[in-house]
């Protein structure tokens, strides 16, 4: 009996030695470790969500491991991976238009956008510009009527001062004419600007799909126009900027980044990857409950959208930094 | 009432989650109280498991270490003067002179409250949930403007033997939390160029810092005497009525104010805990005893911090918009699930809210069982010789600080602050404004930025809110009161001796 249990216990042991063998044959190439991945956020959130659920679907050798480093908006994840080493197992999980707002703002001297390598972008979200059950309007052009009618009296929310979301709604107010007729008021974040609106602390918001779906199901916030050149799946009913004839059409993608230097080979294998997870119904569906919309874009592809944006930016965000002087 | 029933046949008709209570509970109170381990890292780490899990079972799981968690952090501070948790740091103050005397009694007192506090919020969850949830879409810009000035105003009262210490501690604490980059212009401040700092200085990392490396110098210094051992008699269900008579008011206070303040998003049990404790102070027939063991002062603390927890459910419940961190993390919970946490949850998944309510409820009963149940054995692990409690604490301060946001610069900060906190005692300055400035000097600066912003400037636009207008009358009653009694006392001390002569 003990003989046996011996040889069982040797044969335990053993076992691993075979295991890790086989680890190495299959894995010659990239990854041959577990590839970590920052999320810029606390865990819980939106983007945290969203990674894991890549992580479930995704199909590689070796795991995804998430690491969440939250602060300064996401800044700090970003900053922390840029830093990182960039053999292809640091990569980070973030929302280009915020990247870019790290550097137009001045926060950084360092065109993260940029200066890191994009791998791919997995999903679509968008502002919307919304009002409440509160105001009765159906549509954007009672608030354009109500707003010149009644100077000053219509407050919209946007999340932060220095943000693509700030920039997006300076320029649709300009574009409505609105711009002396209503007051623009930064808040901390969507969730913030969502709780206002219901509230009617303001009247008009521009926020993310993503935050405000629950509460457009609900009825308490009324989409009126999705800042797009397409219409968003998860608002099928609400016309777009470019169908309104305003030329701001930056919608929010996310996506995820390497570091600098990142080998190309190991940037082309994750993509690959991705973009299987991306084709897969089941996360679409997956994504579809958290207000987003599946949409893969290729590393470059997505790359010079953001860069054709950050034109049409850039003196957006001069006016924005302007004002705080 | 239908959710709550509900509520009740989905939590009981599953074993499992029932389990998942008692493990979370457990995880949650050695999360309460190993200092460097809150309650926010233990529902962090757990959340990647509640994928493979139902709805409710991963809902338990993690409530029970939310409710174990801020309940855990009194161990520590009764019997070392070390919190477990942020929010148990107010608990020292009478926890600790008590619990060298009598460490038993000091246990169930506290635990006693902490039940008391988590069932009335649970009452309240339980019976207007839909109705208070309105409470956080009233309170706008000024609203919360005015609160956080009340909060500051009860500093300055609180200090009022000597202002200006406390004043300096306040004012510290503003400044430290402007660290970074400020959200209203996205412009940083304070950061020296270091994109480090953009992020700001880390509440918990600061805390611990403060609180328990501070604390374990100070008691390094007497380490060379004989530590007494400590020992704890029979437990009963209740603390003795001796001890508990009396404390009636003040926890009322606690339940009342940790549920208000948890109803409000962005305070948390923190502020909680120091306001409900000075105001049981102002009314309480013994304030003099507050400070030297006073059951009236663990009753305010502990039963307050538990009733944010509660509060706090109801914008989540009801709203899908979260109270503190916790219940931020809790929200990602739902969602995994596929769960839209927002106004509907509360109508269309009535199993779901239900089972919040319901397990809430169940959390603080199994809490309060278990936290009596474990007393014993938590006085042997603290009997450790402190040599070796000491060191074992720094590292898990260290590594607590650490997993909460994966960054060794928190654990800087950890470091500094403990050094600066002890120089700070050194020179007498009172901590516990330190903690207030740098909880309530934020909410009063962007919240008073904003609703400028949202009046074109006018300050008078504040007049128009009547809720932030009484907030501010009981804040300048508050900062005048002592002035006014002085006042008062003089006149008829001068009535007096006009009427002798």
């Amino acid at each position: 009996m003990k003989k046996l249990l011996f040889a069982v216990l040797l044969v335990a042991l053993a076992l691993p030695v075979f295991a890790a063998g086989q680890a190495e044959t299959a894995t010659a190439q990239y990854p041959k470790e577990p590839v970590q991945v920052i999320i810029p956020y606390a865990p819980g959130g939106g983007s945290d969500i969203l990674t894991r659920a890549i992580m479930k679907y995704i199909e590689m050798p070796q795991p995804l491991v998430a690491i969440n480093i939250d602060g300064a908006a996401g800044m700090i994840g970003a900053m922390q991976a840029y830093h990182a080493p960039n053999k292809g197992y640091n990569i980070l999980a973030h929302n280009p238009m915020d990247v870019v707002s790290y550097s137009m703002s001045g926060q950084t001297e360092i065109e993260l956008w940029d200066e890191l390598e994009t791998i791919c972008f997995v999903v679509d979200d968008f502002n919307v510009v919304s009002t409440n059950k509160q105001s009765g309007w159906k549509s954007l052009e009672e608030v354009v009527a109500y707003a010149k009618a009644n100077p000053g009296k219509i407050k919209w929310g946007m999340s932060g001062s220095q943000t693509v979301n700030a920039a997006d709604t300076v320029r649709v107010v300009e574009a409505l004419g609105l711009t002396k007729y209503v007051t623009l008021v930064p808040y901390d974040g969507g969730a913030a600007s969502k709780t206002a609106l219901m509230g009617n602390h303001i009247q008009v918001e521009t926020n993310s799909s993503a935050d405000i779906r629950t509460s457009v199901a609900s009825g308490d916030t009324i989409p009126l126009m999705v800042i797009s050149s397409y219409r968003a799946k998860a608002l099928p009913e609400v016309p777009t900027t470019l169908e309104k004839g305003i030329d701001v059409t930056t919608s929010k993608p996310r996506g995820y980044y390497a570091p600098p230097g990142t080998p190309k080979e190991a940037i082309d294998f994750l993509a690959a990857a991705m973009k299987k997870v991306v084709d897969n119904p089941e996360f679409v569906k997956t994504v579809a409950g958290l207000g987003l919309e599946a949409n893969f874009v290729d590393g470059q592809t997505g790359h010079d959208k953001v860069a054709k944006w950050v034109e049409e930016l850039k003196p957006v965000f001069e006016k924005l930094s302007a004002g705080n002087k | 009432m239908e959710a709550i029933i509900i509520g009740f046949q989905t939590v009981f008709s599953d074993p499992i989650t029932l389990l998942l209570m008692l493990a979370g509970v457990f995880m949650g109170v050695v999360f309460g109280s190993i200092p460097g381990l809150t309650a926010t890292l233990g529902v962090a780490l757990v959340i990647p498991f509640t994928f493979t899990m139902t709805a409710v079972q991963g809902l338990s799981l993690l409530l029970g270490i939310y409710v174990g968690g801020i309940s855990g952090g009194l161990i520590t501070a009764m019997l070392i003067n070390i919190p477990g948790t942020p929010s148990s740091i107010v608990t020292c103050w009478d926890g600790y002179p008590m619990a060298k005397k009598l460490p038993g009694e000091a246990l169930s007192i506290g635990v006693f409250a902490s039940l008391i506090g988590g069932l009335f919020s649970s009452m309240v969850l339980f019976s207007i949930a839909p109705q208070l949830a309105k409470v956080s879409l009233i309170f706008g810009q000024w609203e919360y403007f005015a609160v956080a000035v009340m909060g500051m105003a009860i500093v300055v009262a609180m200090v009022s033997d000597d202002i200006i210490r406390g004043l300096i501690g306040a004012v510290i604490g503003v400044l430290l939390a402007a660290v970074g980059m400020d959200n209203i212009t996205g412009v940083s401040r304070m950061t020296f160029g270091n994109w480090q700092l953009t992020g700001g200085i880390s509440m918990t990392a600061l805390m611990m810092g403060l609180f328990a490396i501070r604390e374990i110098m100070d008691q390094t210094i007497d380490l060379h005497n004989v530590k007494e051992k400590m020992a704890i008699g029979r437990i009963s269900l209740m603390p003795p009525w001796k001890y508990l008579k009396g404390t009636g008011k003040s926890l009322g206070i606690g339940s009342v104010f940790g549920s208000l303040i948890g109803i409000l998003p962005g305070i948390g049990q923190n502020a909680a805990t120091i306001l409900a404790y000075n105001q049981a102070r102002k009314v309480s027939k013994h304030p003099e005893k507050f400070g030297h063991g006073s059951p009236e002062g663990i009753c305010a603390s502990e039963s307050s911090n538990n009733a944010v927890n509660g509060g706090a459910l109801i914008p989540l419940v009801t709203l899908g918009i979260p109270g503190d961190q916790v219940t931020a993390v809790l929200i990602g919970g739902l969602m995994i699930h596929g769960l839209q946490p927002g106004p509907l949850l509360f109508t269309q998944n009535l199993d779901i809210s239900g089972s919040i309510m319901v397990l809430y409820f169940i959390a603080n009963i199994v809490m309060y069982i278990m936290m009596l149940g474990l007393m014993k054995l938590f006085v042997r692990i603290i009997n450790v010789k402190l040599s070796l409690l000491f060191p074992a604490l720094i590292v898990f301060c260290v590594i607590g600080v650490f997993t909460l946001n994966n960054r060794i610069f928190d654990v800087w900060i950890l470091v500094i602050f403990g050094l600066f906190g002890y120089i700070l005692k050194q020179l007498n300055v009172d901590l516990a404004p330190v903690i207030l400035g740098f909880i309530l000097g934020p909410l009063v600066e962007r919240n008073l930025r904003t609703g400028l912003v949202s009046s074109n400037g006018q300050f008078s636009a504040i007049f128009e809110r009547p809720i932030a207008v009484v907030c501010l009358a009981i804040a300048f009653i508050f900062l005048a009161y002592p002035i006014i009694s002085k006042a008062i006392g003089k006149y008829r001390s001068r009535k007096v001796a006009a009427e002798h002569e």
